[in-house]
């Protein structure tokens, strides 16, 4: 199988401390060096060393927790999706969060410019106890044309599986043919982003926070939030700016780190 | 034939118990926050909904349990159960789904006995399967021998026809509305079956965007009609 990028890595827990024991990447992806924003568990970016993602791209990425592990992983910067003659662009991700461990994983917004086809498959695999912080977002790029969506089709579809059972399938088709304006589909809004949150202590007073802290954001987005079959959570927001999403995302990580998790806040300084 | 068709009219029956009375499954939010107030915004919203996410759901839903039924394979059956409950990101609607499932296979059981739906319904008494009405409605037209077209379009007709009720009641609408509105969402029914027919099963589930967010933000609605 030939990969245009592909990147496998595996975590555990030495000592108290996350390191990482296996890490494998070839083509055009690349694991940064370490970050220490926290004492004990790393931070690497996940880096794209082309311009972006063309025609028949293919990627891979297997991250692996161990017991107790504690991870974050998130793209250097957006993942660009350029135009796309015959074959799509499709990456695929599998995660395995064995007892205990915890893995962060913050995306930064794919963005499909014109004639762009993107599918991207998300498999994760959580034993009991483990815990999720996801973030994904999609929008479309500039065009020559100034229309809001000129891609041809970006097609997600995640499956989480808890304890064995099969808990979040989220599959999406974002295609501008099915007049991505309308009620229920995009409503006037460019952008798409979700937040997946699970882990066992995740409380209604968590929850009720969240909801409370969100509402400032009324006028400038479209935020939906539920509980999930086990302790958890989504939370979908439509807008038209990424940094509004990604506010929506810091204030959701800060509450759910100092109500959930009783840690201070994050800041990934990558710009 | 007619021997054949009353059972799937009784079903269908908007009087028909199966709790759908109780839910709106995201309608409720629209309507509250004013994007659904007349007939015609209904209407846009319905041919949305039916072609954009009820096909998906529990048209083709609908569409793999008759045809696991006919292939008596159950325990590929039990798995789509689980998918169907786990394709749905609102806590309300996915609890709204289980619940007129579990209802309707506890009805139908009664009114259209098979061993299919037997071992379904012992399945969510053991907490093993949720419950999902299009399982029910496939596992019981399948049983009385009514094709696999007339098994999807059946459920659709069913979700949509409550639904309707539910807005006349929720908006309000006067009543001959809501019947011409069931009226023209015959075709869009129809065209729905036909999608259904050619979509391959890793599209079940798939949902848009604005109608989660809309199904989630009907739990923090203060004054409630519905339950979802």
């Amino acid at each position: 199988m030939n990969w245009t990028g592909q990147l496998h890595l595996t975590a555990s827990l030495k000592n108290g401390k996350t390191i990482l024991c296996d890490s494998y990447y070839e083509g055009a992806f690349k694991l940064s060096r370490p970050v220490f924003l926290e004492e004990d568990s790393p931070t690497y970016f996940l880096i794209h060393v082309g311009g972006g993602y063309v025609g028949g791209d293919r990627y891979n990425q297997c991250f692996h927790l161990e017991e107790g592990a504690v991870l974050t992983l998130t793209t250097q910067s957006a993942t660009k999706v350029y135009k796309t003659t015959a074959l799509p662009a499709k990456q695929q991700t599998t995660i395995f969060l064995e007892k205990g461990s915890f893995l962060t994983y913050l995306q930064d917004p794919v963005i499909a410019y014109e004639q762009a086809k993107y599918i991207q498959e998300t498999t994760i695999e959580m034993e009991a106890g483990s815990s999720l912080l996801l973030t994904d977002m999609y929008t479309s790029g500039w065009s020559a044309t100034q229309q809001s969506f000129t891609y041809d089709w970006i097609h997600s579809d995640m499956t989480v599986i808890y304890d064995r059972r099969k808990i979040v399938i989220d599959r999406l088709l974002l295609q501008p043919k099915d007049q991505l304006d309308s009620i229920l589909l995009l409503e006037g809004y460019t952008h798409f982003g979700s937040l997946l949150f699970i882990h066992e202590k995740l409380n209604d007073a968590a929850f009720h926070e969240l909801v409370e802290a969100l509402h400032i954001f009324e006028n400038e987005a479209r935020i939906g939030l539920s509980r999930l079959p086990v302790a958890g959570l989504l939370l979908r927001v439509l807008a038209n700016q990424t940094q509004i999403i990604e506010r929506i995302f810091a204030i959701c990580e800060t509450i759910l780190r100092s109500e959930v998790l009783q840690k201070e806040a994050v800041f990934y300084r990558k710009y | 034939m007619i021997k054949e068709i009353l059972p799937l009219i009784q079903l269908c029956d908007s009087n028909f118990p199966s709790g759908a009375f109780s839910h709106s499954f995201g309608l409720e939010t629209y309507i509250q926050e004013d994007y659904v107030t007349t007939a015609e915004e209904l209407k846009q919203f319905l041919h949305v909904y039916i072609l954009k996410s009820l096909t998906y759901t529990d048209g083709l839903g609908c569409r793999i349990a008759y045809d696991l039924a006919a292939e008596q394979k159950l325990e590929e059956l039990w798995a789509l159960d689980e998918v169907l409950y786990a394709s749905c990101s609102s806590a309300e609607s996915r609890e709204a789904s289980r619940r007129i499932g579990q209802q309707m296979a506890r009805m139908c059981l009664t009114l259209y006995p098979s061993d299919t739906l037997a071992d379904y319904q012992k399945k969510i008494k053991k907490k093993q399967c949720y419950g999902h009405p299009a399982l029910v409605f496939a596992l019981v037209c399948y049983e009385l021998t009514i094709s696999r077209e007339l098994a999807v379009m059946s459920c659709l007709y069913a979700g949509v026809s409550s639904l309707i009720q539910n807005a006349v009641r929720g908006i309000p609408l006067g009543q001959t509305d809501g019947q011409l509105l069931l009226l023209w969402a015959h075709e869009v029914i129809q065209s729905a079956v036909e999608v259904v027919e050619g979509l391959s099963e890793s599209a079940l589930g798939r949902t848009q965007p604005g109608l989660e967010i809309a199904q989630m933000r009907h739990e923090q609605l203060h004054v409630r009609l519905f339950m979802s």
